[in-house]
């Protein structure tokens, strides 16, 4: 299984407006379906469309096959949102069986936040990675390189399960509000393994019945600062950038629990190329910048890890991407 | 690389852990030194070294290998129920309680740490343990009650050896863990911001050149899967796990605060964090069904597991998980 990262920077990648109309549509279905010259397509499909900005992506060989609604035909504006269900099996454009999340749960869909600068118009930097099975998002939200306080960091795709048999395990990450300033998104865990991330929800949930499974996520927890938000922490509660000790850079899997069936936590699996930083990172000046990227070494030998800014419900964070061909 | 080795109560031949005057120091000198390579029945020693005693009980081990320190122990209390040895490590030594580079020193802990030879109070006959040792580090449970029957009052941990640190410079990672007094205290991790007063290593990261000294130390697991619980071994996640009927355990690290910087040193090696709560096992044999290794990152496959269960006041409140396979490094 083949990753790819996808660059705005790409000499052919798409370019569109930070805020516009299919802003979302206009990147995935370049990375995800069609490829651009220089960077193959990740092997997904485009099963099914509306109208501008509607696309229905569904998941490449290997995978669980299951798909993503994507209606990103609201109108152009700053603080604007595409909408996202997934569905285990569709026949038109919102039209599926088990869509997750569910109405009760955020009606609408969950949240995929344009840019939300102001009367910016033009085009901002993005990173997608990708392979067959899951594509993740991070995009700046803003024209102007370098500025904070708005990126977006969303993804959809299956994880890698402990479990055999478990084919349900397909994981949204959306924000379930209006965002950035909505909570959820990627970089949002739980403050126990118990209590819920915004957002993001698996398909089915482990015992494979029921759907519209809320779960949560959780990486280290005591190293990254106590905090539910990646990469939000402060001097005082995380680890110092880099580690003095050795100069190194720590990183944590994140990993995805659920407590529906049993007060007890069930541990399902990690998500797979996306990790979270563990060092006091959103001090000022920066400790580090978007797109800055290391090598690991020792356990995450031969991996690359490209920080990504972001932000949600207020909070300021860095998630990682592992942009190197290393999921597996 | 020191070879891993584990001892047991259970194992042909072991030797006794009572309430006799230095009963425990006696059977770790078996197990650490022993006698022409060989501990005790077909067990071999941990190649270490007795190189100063002193009195009954009284014993000096210094590390066969890693960073060649010394551990001072004390088990000199007259035989009789609810009896304590003292202990301290230091970086050099000439005789038996003499040295240099004391941890943790008189300051920290005057007199030293607390080892349980034999805490309860009700009974004499022997306790179990169990330890596990290299020629470098070694970590001991001993359940601390002769009614042999999974008391939950004194089930406790203790440790001396090296880390595996992640400074190039670090050469002075030598821990010990031991009480401040004489009672079994609820083991507690830290966060990464605070210190323990439990664990003393013989220096900070920068080594035994920078002479700081005895430095006490922080030691965190994975805090989610721990169930958000400070307490060692009592994790959060359904047993067996029912995505996949696994047994979870984590790492263990040490840190340390320097400058007002927190700092990640070092990987424990040996020993484990059981992500599962304590009350789904039971300590009815000291030697517990051995586990595979599960599918969470860092453990692999070739990995052998025995849980200790860890009790105070009459609870159980946690557990520590031994790796017995020669896999640590």
């Amino acid at each position: 299984m083949t990753v790819t990262a996808y660059y705005s920077s790409d000499t052919h990648a798409p370019s569109v407006g930070i805020a516009a109309q299919a802003f979302f549509t206009t990147i995935l279905t370049a990375c995800l379906v069609n490829g651009y010259t220089g960077k193959s397509a990740a092997g997904w499909t485009s099963a099914y469309t509306g109208s501008t900005g509607q696309v229905a992506y569904q998941q490449g060989a290997g995978s669980n096959g299951f798909f993503l609604n994507v209606d990103d035909s609201a109108a152009s504006a700053n603080g604007s949102n595409a909408r996202v269900q997934m569905f285990e099996t569709m026949s038109a454009f919102g039209t599926g069986t088990n869509g997750t999340p569910t109405t009760a749960q955020i009606s609408g869909g969950g949240y995929f936040p344009r840019g939300n600068n102001g009367t910016d118009t033009l085009p901002g930097r993005w990173l997608v990675i990708a392979d067959a099975k899951r594509f993740y998002m991070w995009h700046e939200g803003t024209s102007t390189s370098g500025t904070t306080g708005f990126g977006v960091v969303v993804g959809f795709g299956d994880i890698d399960t402990f479990g055999a048999s478990d084919i349900y395990a397909t994981l949204l990450m959306a924000y379930s509000g209006s965002g950035p300033s909505g909570a959820g998104g990627m970089q949002h865990g739980g403050t126990t393994m118990v209590s819920l991330s915004s957002g993001n929800y698996m398909m089915r949930r482990f015992d494979q019945l029921s759907t519209g499974c809320q779960i949560t996520k959780s990486w280290d927890y005591v190293k990254g600062g106590q905090t539910a938000y990646m990469g939000n922490s402060t001097a005082a509660t995380a680890l110092a950038y880099p580690n003095p000790v050795d100069g190194g850079i720590y990183v944590s899997p994140v990993w995805v629990s659920e407590a529906i069936v049993s007060a007890n936590p069930v541990l399902r699996g990690v998500v797979p190329g996306i990790w979270a930083p563990l060092h006091y990172l959103v001090g000022t000046p920066a400790s580090v910048l978007a797109l800055d990227t290391v090598t690991g070494s020792g356990l995450t030998a031969g991996k690359t890890f490209t920080f990504c800014n972001c932000q949600a419900n207020g909070n300021a964070g860095w998630v990682c991407f592992e942009t190197s061909n290393t999921w597996s | 690389m020191g070879t891993v080795t584990y001892y047991t109560s259970d194992d042909t031949s072991a030797p006794a852990l009572n309430d006799a005057q230095g009963s425990l120091g006696s059977l770790l000198n078996k197990i650490l030194v022993g006698s022409g390579g060989v501990a005790y029945g077909s067990k071999a020693s941990s190649g270490w070294t007795n190189p100063y005693s002193g009195t009954t009980g009284q014993y000096v081990f210094q590390q066969g290998g890693g960073n060649g320190f010394f551990l001072n122990l004390d088990d000199s209390a007259a035989t009789g129920t609810s009896t304590w040895a003292r202990v301290s490590g230091y970086q050099t030594m000439s005789a038996f309680g003499t040295g240099t580079l004391q941890f943790p020193n008189n300051i920290q802990q005057s007199g030293g740490l607390y080892w349980p030879r034999f805490p309860y109070t009700a009974a004499t006959t022997p306790s179990r343990w169990a330890c596990i040792a290299t020629n470098k580090t070694f970590y001991f449970w001993n359940e601390g009650d002769g009614t042999n029957n999974g008391s939950k009052h004194y089930q406790s941990l203790f440790f001396f050896g090296d880390a595996n640190n992640y400074g190039s410079a670090d050469n002075a990672c030598t821990l010990i863990l031991g009480e401040t007094s004489a009672a079994v205290p609820t083991l507690t991790f830290t966060n990464i911001a605070t210190l323990t007063t439990i664990i003393y290593a013989a220096s900070n990261f920068l080594g035994a050149l920078d002479g700081s000294g005895s430095v006490t130390q922080g030691w965190h697991s994975d805090y989610w899967l721990n169930g958000a619980s400070a307490n060692v071994g009592n994790g959060g996640v359904a047993y067996p796990n029912p995505e996949d009927t696994g047994l979870y355990v984590k790492p263990i690290w040490l840190t340390e605060v320097n400058a007002g910087q927190n700092q990640l040193r070092a990987l424990m090696p040996g020993i484990w964090n059981n992500c599962h709560a304590a009350s789904n096992f039971t300590q009815t044999a000291v030697n517990t069904a051995n586990f595979g290794g599960n599918s969470g990152d860092q453990v692999g496959s070739s990995r052998s597991f025995t849980i200790l269960l860890l009790g105070s006041t009459a609870a159980n409140y946690g557990s520590i998980v031994f790796e017995t396979s020669n896999t640590w490094y």
